[in-house]
């Protein structure tokens, strides 16, 4: 082969080597949910300046972390602040990690779904078997569910202005149209098996065997939220229970109350954990955060929903709240929720 | 004299009997456009940049576009590189298809391949000065890429001239004939359309009859511009 062809061919063969590899990086780079949070983005130290700390022994846990998780939004499988797989990985893997020493959950949300709250309160105690701390600091709300998930806390820390409590659970809310559609004329009518198929359907009113139903529901929920709370913030049952009517309570209140530990900043709480707790001042703290950039098409068909529901209720004449409440499918979902 | 017809005629001609590497060329060309362009428009759709150009918010497509500005434009100039190694390449071949009838073989379109460096930077000056050019203005800024339309069969025939000098040949040659430059590139319209319809299998046919045409028009150019002492012969050998 002649010495033009043979460079030539050099440079068509790297070529090609470069056009399947920039192939394959994007393909392989698009696998990965772009959507999902970004591990760590911030990282920085606490409790350098305090009076224990020792550089040379510093040396010895200077690859350890503190795993500063952001629990924010509504609880429930995944919404545009909140995502439950992520959580849930996030806690497993950190249970798995051995240089990281210790949790500090922000909680910032008003609540959400039972079961959601349940599991990660579940995933949290899971993680304290290890022997490694939970720290909870309380954000502008942590009601109900985020009460909830705080319970699983070692210590709870708050804002002063905080607004926590609200321990209780609404089961869910039923419109009973049948007077309306009387009125209009209209018949509506589900064929069902059982008195009890169509439940809380709009077309037919609520008995009192379901209403007892959904009250036994509800008040199972309720049980299991006052018995966590109870059991871990060493509250007897009974006053446990009167605290627990749904009410919000200030930081204030709920210190004085026993439901939270502390009211301070966010910094003094993890300069006591590192400090006082792992006794390891100067350790790294690490931020799991989730992020979603809010897509445009969930705008448009979001939107489009609105738009339908707020017809459909004109025509009616019923308020666009009922409309909504009839197209959600949640009737029956239990919720720890501050409304 | 420029004689559209004789040049198209000819290429027919030239072409006959050895269509294989042309259309080999044309091949290797196609495929790299699809995947480049593919990869480009899934990447664009994953981020979300599709819906929000459907959203018609403006500020919202604005911030966007902001954002992937920079890694989208550096892609396709990447890509841009990567394909004109290829064309000048292909240039090569055509080239030596117009000097003499022998047969060529693939070894002709890997040899092509050593102008890498000098293709390379003849697209980075030529769309230095188009963009720049039509930035002032539109209309002249397509005069100007008429007028730099001959630079890559410059750099691909002639190894010792530097870039920027091919590029001042290219005006040279040009002067005078980009009209008929226009109307050569517009005679093929009825072929486009007709390769749009057969969904550009066409294509495969239709490009190197259109290379071959344009070689020789560059041949012709050439030739009229040294014959009447425009260009003088050492010009294009330092």
């Amino acid at each position: 082969m002649k010495k033009t062809t043979k460079s030539g061919l050099i440079v068509l063969i790297l070529l090609i080597l470069a056009i399947v590899g920039y192939t394959v990086y994007t393909i392989r780079g698009m696998d990965s949910d772009t959507t999902t949070s970004i591990a760590s983005t911030e990282t920085y130290r606490i409790a350098e300046d305090s009076k224990t700390y020792d550089p040379t022994a510093a040396k010895g846990y200077k690859n350890e972390f503190i795993a500063a998780v952001y629990i924010e939004g509504t609880i429930s499988s995944a919404n545009n602040n909140y995502n439950q797989k992520w959580l849930l990985s996030t806690i497993h893997s950190l249970k798995k990690n051995d240089k990281n020493a210790g949790i500090a959950v922000f909680i910032n949300s008003p609540g959400g779904a039972v079961y959601q709250a349940d599991e990660v309160y579940l995933a949290l105690q899971d993680y304290k078997t290890t022997g490694r701390p939970v720290y909870v600091y309380q954000g502008p709300m942590a009601a109900s569910g985020g009460y909830y998930i705080s319970c699983a806390g070692n210590k709870i820390y708050a804002n002063r202005n905080t607004l926590t409590g609200c321990i209780g659970v609404i089961m869910g809310s039923s419109y009973d149209l049948t007077g309306l559609f009387e009125k209009i004329g209209i018949k509506s009518e589900t064929i069902h098996s059982g008195k009890n198929k169509n439940m809380f359907n709009y077309n037919e009113p609520v008995t009192d065997e379901q209403r007892a139903i959904m009250q036994s529901m509800c008040d199972e929920c309720y049980d299991q939220f006052v018995s966590i709370v109870a059991k871990n913030r060493s509250i007897q049952y009974f006053t446990c229970r009167d605290l627990s009517d749904g009410r919000l309570y200030t930081a204030k209140q709920a210190l004085d109350l026993r439901l939270i530990d502390a009211i301070d900043s966010w910094e003094n709480m993890l300069k006591d954990l590192a400090e006082n707790e792992l006794q390891k001042p100067g350790i790294k703290v690490k931020t799991f955060k989730y992020e979603k950039k809010q897509s445009v098409y969930d705008m448009l068909t979001g939107k489009a929903l609105e738009l339908e529901n707020a017809k459909a209720a004109a025509q009616l004449g019923v308020p666009a709240e009922v409309m909504k409440s009839i197209n959600d499918a949640d009737r029956f979902t239990p919720m720890y929720l501050a409304q | 004299m420029f004689e559209r017809k004789k040049y198209k005629s000819f290429a027919k001609t030239q072409l006959s009997g050895r269509w294989g590497i042309p259309i080999l060329v044309t091949v290797f060309i196609g495929i790299i456009s699809i995947i480049f362009s593919n990869i480009q428009n899934i990447k664009l759709k994953k981020s979300g940049y599709m819906d929000t150009i459907l959203s018609g918010d403006y500020e919202l497509i604005l911030s966007e576009f902001r954002a992937i500005m920079f890694p989208l434009f550096s892609a396709s100039f990447l890509e841009s590189l990567v394909l004109i190694i290829f064309e000048v390449a292909g240039i090569g071949v055509y080239l030596k298809m117009s000097r003499s009838p022998e047969p060529v073989r693939f070894d002709d379109y890997i040899e092509g391949f050593n102008n890498w460096g000098r293709a390379i930077l003849g697209f980075i000056w030529k769309s230095l000065w188009e963009t720049l050019w039509s930035l002032l203005f539109i209309i002249p800024g397509i005069i100007k890429a008429f007028a730099y339309s001959q630079t890559f069969y410059i750099i691909a025939e002639f190894k010792d001239v530097s870039v920027t000098k091919a590029m001042r040949i290219s005006i040279e040659i040009t002067k005078g004939r980009k009209w008929d430059l226009f109307v050569m590139y517009l005679s093929f319209l009825g072929w486009d359309i007709l390769s749009i319809l057969t969904g550009g299998i066409l294509e495969l046919w239709l490009a190197p009859y259109k290379n071959m045409t344009y070689t020789n028009a560059y041949h012709a150019l050439m030739k009229e511009a040294l014959e009447s002492g425009r260009i003088r012969p050492e010009d294009l050998t330092e």
